[in-house]
Order: C-alpha cells, then sequence, then structure tokens
C-alpha cells in the first residue's frame, strides 16, 4: 500500500509537470508509475511534444526510468459535415429570414 | 450555404510546434466564418496569443472565439483578450457576433461555461461556501451564453461553449471527469432560445456529436476528438 501511495503523488507530479512545463505543455499524457518505472502513453502532436514529454518526466525526482508508448496522433484533412435542420424550427419564425 | 469551420484545443505555446498557418491558408476558400472554441493557448499567456494570432494571419473570414480554462491560467485574461483582439478575433466575451454570409445572417453568442456535471447529477449551490461559488460561476457563464441567444436576430444561430453542455459529447471520458468537462445548466438557454447548432471544445477524449434535450446538434470540435485542424459544418441551402 505504501509503494501505491508513493507511486500515485509521484504520478501527479509527473503529469503537473508535464502540463506546466513550457518544454511539454501537455495535459493528455497518460502516466503510470510501476516500481519507479514510469509509462508515458497517448498521442502528442509533434516528435517534438513526444522527446519533451520524456525529458520533462525524467527531471521529476523519484523517477528513475522513462519508458516512452507515445505516438503520434494521425492528423486527418479538414472534413465537412452536414448540419441537418428541421422543416421546422421550433424557436424561430425565420422563413422570412428576419427574426 | 453558409460554411463555419471550427476548432478547439489548440492550446497554442509560444514556440507554436504545429505550423497551424499551413492549414489556415486554405480556409478562405471552404469556410466563411472561423469558429475557436476555447483553450487557444496552454498556459493562457499573452506571447502564446501572439504566436497563436501570428499563426491565423491570412485568414480572412471572420474569426469568433470564445476562451477555455487552459486561456485563463496564467491569471492574465484580459492580456490574452486584448491581443486576440488587436489580431481581428471577435471575442464573444464581449458580446454576441453577426456575420453576413452570402446575403443571410449568422449570430454567434458564446462564452466559456465552467463545470457542474449533468442531468440528476448536476451539483446544486448547497452547503459550504466554496461549493456555492463553485455551482455560481457556471450559473453566470449559463445567464451570459442566456444573453447573447436572446439577442441574436439572425437567421442561423450558433452558440459556441468550452465546456460542454450535454453529456453526450463526453462519450469516451473517464465519468469520473463528467463533472469538470461541462454541465446541463449550459443546454438550458440553448434550448430555452434556440440554436441551429453548438460548439464545444474541452472533452479531448470526448465523442464528436450529441443533442440538447430539444434536439439541437451539439458537435466537439477538440482537436485531440477531431484529428484535424478545423471540421467545416454546412447549414442551409
Amino acid at each position: 500500500v505504501a509503494l501505491a501511495v508513493e507511486d500515485g503523488s509521484l504520478v501527479d507530479r509527473i503529469k503537473t509537470a508535464l502540463a506546466t512545463d513550457e518544454r511539454s505543455g501537455l495535459t493528455d499524457v497518460v502516466v503510470e508509475v510501476i516500481e519507479g518505472i514510469v509509462y508515458l502513453r497517448g498521442e502528442v502532436e509533434s516528435e517534438a511534444d513526444s522527446a519533451a514529454a520524456v525529458a520533462v518526466t525524467e527531471e521529476v525526482e523519484g523517477v528513475r526510468e522513462v519508458r516512452s508508448h507515445l505516438s503520434l496522433i494521425k492528423m486527418r484533412p479538414p472534413n465537412t459535415v452536414r448540419v441537418e435542420l428541421p422543416d421546422s424550427r421550433p424557436f424561430a419564425d425565420d422563413a422570412s429570414g428576419q427574426r | 450555404m453558409i460554411r463555419v469551420a471550427a476548432i478547439a484545443d489548440l492550446h497554442c505555446r509560444e514556440d507554436c510546434p504545429v505550423r497551424y498557418r499551413e492549414w489556415y491558408r486554405a480556409l478562405d476558400d471552404e469556410a466563411d466564418v472561423f469558429v475557436l472554441a476555447g483553450d487557444l493557448t496552454h498556459l493562457g499567456r499573452p506571447e502564446e496569443a501572439r504566436a497563436l494570432a501570428n499563426e491565423l494571419q491570412e485568414v480572412r473570414v471572420p474569426i469568433v472565439a470564445v476562451l477555455g480554462n487552459h486561456d485563463a491560467h496564467s491569471d492574465r485574461v484580459p492580456d490574452v483578450q486584448a491581443v486576440l483582439r488587436d489580431a481581428g478575433v471577435w471575442l464573444l466575451d464581449d458580446g454576441p457576433k453577426e456575420v453576413p454570409i452570402n446575403g443571410r445572417t449568422v449570430g454567434f453568442a458564446g462564452t466559456k461555461g465552467f463545470c457542474g456535471g449533468f442531468g440528476n447529477a448536476l451539483l446544486t449551490p448547497f452547503g459550504e461556501a466554496a461549493l456555492k461559488a463553485f455551482i455560481g460561476e457556471t450559473a453566470r457563464e449559463a445567464d451570459c451564453l442566456d444573453r447573447g441567444l436572446q439577442t441574436l436576430r439572425t437567421q442561423y444561430r450558433i452558440a459556441v461553449l468550452h465546456y460542454a453542455p450535454v453529456r453526450d459529447t463526453l462519450q469516451g471520458e473517464q465519468p469520473e471527469l463528467y463533472p469538470f468537462l461541462g454541465s446541463s445548466l449550459l443546454s438550458e438557454p440553448i434550448d430555452r432560445h434556440g440554436a441551429d447548432l453548438v460548439l464545444h471544445g474541452h472533452a479531448h477524449h470526448g465523442s464528436e456529436a450529441g443533442h440538447t434535450g430539444r434536439g439541437i446538434p451539439v458537435r466537439n470540435v477538440a482537436l485531440p476528438v477531431l484529428k484535424t485542424y478545423y471540421t467545416i459544418f454546412e447549414l442551409g441551402s
């Protein structure tokens, strides 16, 4: 139990560092600590983000080793979504184009 | 047809490692207006807002925006707002925005929103002062949206928030986090006054589509959800 509490505190400190350090600025990284080894998982936007996450984590006191399983977000081209408007819009008398 | 491009959660940093301008250069040909639904900066620093403004400088269509929780982190919201205003971004905190498009008018009303939970699990302002203040903030944000929607007199109306107004678009997030990702208080003014579309961000692991209680479409446009630099919503014929 003591180990779990200690690791939980370390997770909090790593997540805070990842979010607030200017080099990383990451809030979506999943952090797990197992017997002092830190595992980073999730998606980041760039290789620079991935490297920064590892560097920032390594500097957190209590971290013995960092194993990164971060992957790059596979960005897609912009897409288009058609928004269907109901025949009768209940909130507006907008048939004339005015309200 | 009205074409609304939207994105949230850019989390722009000073060094801005992602070159948004490469994506936004084409936006003028594809959309009539660009909506930014909060968390434009990472730590809420004016320098980050300047970096984003620099990336947006080639966009010629009107840009409307709300701020997000990250934009408030450094307690420099007025400075961030000033940078964005100077860059030509219309902040919906300053009031609703009416945009003429192809002979029609589209109105945008919005605010950041806040937390509190949904439906039967919505927090109530009871007990400690801290809890009352917490939910009071959500109520103020909902009032702000209410006033904005109430004043719009446009053919199309779009509500913009950072926090989620419905639970639907949070599917995929840890349920324990739902109360911190939005509030159904925010959906009340939308259903009361009506809208054609609701856009929000904040829920990075949520889902894209949902509806308010009255069936108004809600879209989560957080970048980690869309995995693209904007989505275009087409309204009308």
